[in-house]
């Protein structure tokens, strides 16, 4: 009953990362996914649907508002989401070809930390204060790597100096309280890599975080992603924070994705009114007049009471009755691109409601533009 | 951590002074002759009565103690600050004056002889009270909203709510009475006294009942506290770290919320130990225990002022060494609180 046990009763594991990926199927795939919590008001349907696929080396972006869905999405395919209340209704996780939703706790144990590991979002809380970072980042490592305490000590300092904690060796001894947020943001990716997992999901990792240490961390993700090869499932609601680093792009709202593609499809060719919003409401460096944004007028609908078109319908600016009635279908374009709006496949709708003024192929030419025309500002004045 | 412990002592002194004049000052107020009270029904001489006045240095005496008298013959009182001097001087010679009961006896002896019991029944009490509160409380949280959560609910909003001594007649009656009728006189449990040489069951059976009795109201507190802590713990940002790195749900409760959890439930078990050490007046007097607590509650009826002044002393002495340790312990349980405010930068 007080058993502290390292798992021994199960010690035939044989590590799934260790072993390639079946042929024809991709390192994670995520199939039309529904993780729904049954409370006291209803049926919130958090996760809707959610489809995606990622292989090594790659990041996806998960983009939306908060309440979007995608945080449950990542803590369902880590299997942390207490049930009940939640419920997998559908779908499923493929993880090297095996299903993650299938396995038992136990085995989800040893994907946990071991092939997929997870970063919060506050630094400031996700330590435990009573333990030495030490201490913390060993637990890992003794669990999966079965590393002594020594080992594993030894371990901690070296990952503590990769990712660029100065004096490790007195670090590991100390507490979290005594790391600031940025440090202590890079402790958790230092501990979330410790077991040089396949996936590394960082749920907002930057968004507690000064905006000087964000690019840092980012920074230092993307490095440890270029000397491991693992994939990267970055969560987050700022599509600049996504817009340098991911390779495919998933726009969620109301627990459904909305938009899919990779990220030049979605920054450059968005072809769903919602992404076209955010793309809106992104502030423009370059633009030299102070200009108001644009954002998107109205509230995230409840999940409860999902309506029966479109979840975006009430918000958005083209709707039409047909929207407000009918769920629009998954419109595929010939890259994997999708969208599910029911315009998506109606080019000359995208071509005239599409925004003109976010990133489009043109912006170097118009950094130049802006350069020189602060530069010929500065020599008049 | 040194200098926090010397400061800390050093604040003793004026807490120790205060209460002990106050105590001082209103067991003078009280009327009531203490020489009178020694005599009761009885006369005393007047050569006896200025004896005994001097023995309690109630009245002037010259170096070699015998009394000094002023020019109408009468003795002279001594003032109430000399008394306060020369209790608290004796204080820190140990000696804690004479009962003005017990043919005078020394009230240094006679909680000498009392403090060992109720420092032992304090200890069996603690530890009920830490096994079971913390066990009931864990339950409590991890099978929150099971038949055992509103099991531990229940019973412990009634121990809150029945007082000690309601509680241990209950006892009494159930454990003492009514199981003696119903086994025929074969099993029951002692419900008096601390048991000796003579007695009728070995001495740890006496325990049983004033232990539980005594923990009743701090298990059921130690319970509540500790079900909402480790709720609230395991609500932390760190568990589901600790969840994601792939530890078990037993490993993650055991390593990570437990000792976060009973940081503050340590507390309340620390100052509660002061507390049971303080005497137990309502628990000891029920059971006739013969602590400090049965023996204080004596004292004040029989206005046993010396016997009164000596254990408050001796209590506000144990309490105030009890939190400090209380508080020192803080710092090995939790690393964010350094005393000398050097180490955390």
């Amino acid at each position: 009953m007080f058993g502290f046990g390292r798992k021994g009763e199960t010690g035939d594991w044989v590590d799934l990362k260790s072993q390639p990926v079946p042929e024809g199927r991709h390192l994670l795939e995520v199939d039309d996914l529904k993780m729904f919590f049954h409370t006291q008001d209803g049926v919130v349907k958090a996760v809707n649907g959610v489809s995606y696929t990622l292989d090594r080396g790659e990041t996806l972006g998960v983009v939306g508002e908060s309440g979007s869905g995608k945080s449950v999405t990542s803590l369902t395919i880590m299997g942390l989401i207490d049930m009940p209340p939640g419920r997998i209704e559908g779908g499923d996780v493929l993880y090297r070809g095996r299903s993650l939703l299938a396995m038992s706790e136990e085995e989800m144990e040893h994907i946990r930390g071991n092939d997929i590991a997870m970063i919060f979002q506050d630094p400031m809380t996700s330590l435990n204060p009573v333990y030495t970072i030490g201490r913390q980042l060993s637990e890992g490592m003794m669990l999966h790597l079965g590393y002594n305490r020594q080992q594993a000590l030894q371990r901690s300092v070296e990952l503590l100096r990769m990712v660029g904690i100065p004096n490790a060796e007195q670090r590991v001894k100390g507490y979290p309280h005594e790391l600031s947020g940025g440090m202590r943001q890079r402790v958790m990716i230092a501990m979330a890599l410790a077991c040089d997992p396949d996936i590394l999901i960082a749920d907002e990792p930057t968004t507690a975080l000064d905006v000087t240490i964000q690019a840092q961390i980012i920074e230092l993700m993307q490095e440890m992603q270029e000397k491991n090869g693992n994939a990267i499932i970055m969560i987050t609601h700022d599509l600049g924070v996504v817009a340098d680093i991911a390779d495919k792009i998933m726009v969620m709202y109301a627990g459904q994705p909305v938009e899919f593609g990779t990220a030049d499809e979605i920054f450059y060719s968005p072809i769903h009114p919602y992404t076209w919003g955010l793309t809106r409401s992104i502030p423009d460096p370059i633009m030299d007049e102070k200009k108001p944004l644009t954002p998107i007028k109205g509230n995230p609908p409840s999940l409860v009471s999902t309506a029966l078109g479109c979840a975006f319908a009430p918000r958005c600016p083209y709707a039409t009755d047909r929207c407000r009635s009918e769920r629009p279908p998954t419109h595929v374009t010939g890259t994997g691109h999708y969208a599910r709006c029911h315009f998506a496949h109606d080019a000359a709708f995208v071509a005239a409601n599409a925004p003109a003024t976010s990133r489009t192929k043109g912006r170097p030419e118009r950094v130049a533009e802006a350069v020189t025309r602060h530069a010929e500002g500065g020599e008049a004045s | 951590m040194l200098r926090y412990i010397a400061k800390r002592v050093i604040q003793f002194i004026p807490v120790f002074l205060g209460v002990t004049l106050i105590l001082f000052v209103m067991q003078n107020v009280v009327p009531g002759d203490p020489i009178k009270l020694i005599a009761g029904e009885k006369k005393l001489d007047p050569q006896t009565e200025i004896n005994l006045r001097v023995s309690y240095h109630l009245i002037e005496t010259d170096e070699s103690g015998r009394p000094i008298y002023d020019e109408d013959g009468n003795t002279i009182d001594t003032p109430l600050w000399k008394r306060y001097v020369a209790y608290v001087s004796g204080l820190l010679h140990g000696d804690l004056g004479r009962s003005y009961q017990q043919n005078g006896k020394p009230v240094s002896s006679i909680l000498g002889q009392k403090y060992p019991y109720t420092f032992r029944l304090a200890v069996v009490a603690i530890i009920i009270e830490s096994i079971i509160g913390i066990a009931a409380g864990m339950v409590s949280a991890i099978r929150r909203y099971s038949a055992w959560d509103v099991g531990v609910t229940l019973v412990t909003s009634g121990m809150v709510a029945m007082p000690a001594f309601w509680f241990g007649m209950l006892q009494q009656l159930f454990w003492g009475i009514f199981l003696k009728n119903v086994t025929g006189g074969s099993f029951y449990l002692p419900i008096s006294g601390a048991g000796g040489p003579h007695a009728e069951f070995e001495g740890w059976v006496y325990y049983l009942l004033p232990a539980l009795t005594l923990a009743a109201v701090s298990t059921a507190y130690t319970a509540r506290i500790m079900r909402s802590q480790l709720l609230e713990v395991l609500n932390q940002d760190y568990i589901r770290t600790a969840r994601a790195k792939g530890l078990s749900r037993r490993a993650v409760i055991w390593r990570h919320a437990l000792k976060n959890a009973l940081i503050p439930v340590v507390t309340y078990i620390g100052m509660d130990f002061g507390g049971m050490l303080a005497g137990a007046i309502l628990t000891e007097t029920v059971f006739n225990w013969p602590g400090i607590g049965f023996e204080t509650y004596r004292a004040i009826s029989q206005r046993d002022w010396p016997i009164v002044m000596g254990s408050v002393t001796v209590i506000v002495i144990v309490v105030m060494i009890i939190n400090l340790i209380v508080d020192i312990s803080y710092a090995f349980l939790d690393p964010r609180i350094r005393f000398d405010g050097s180490k955390s930068e």
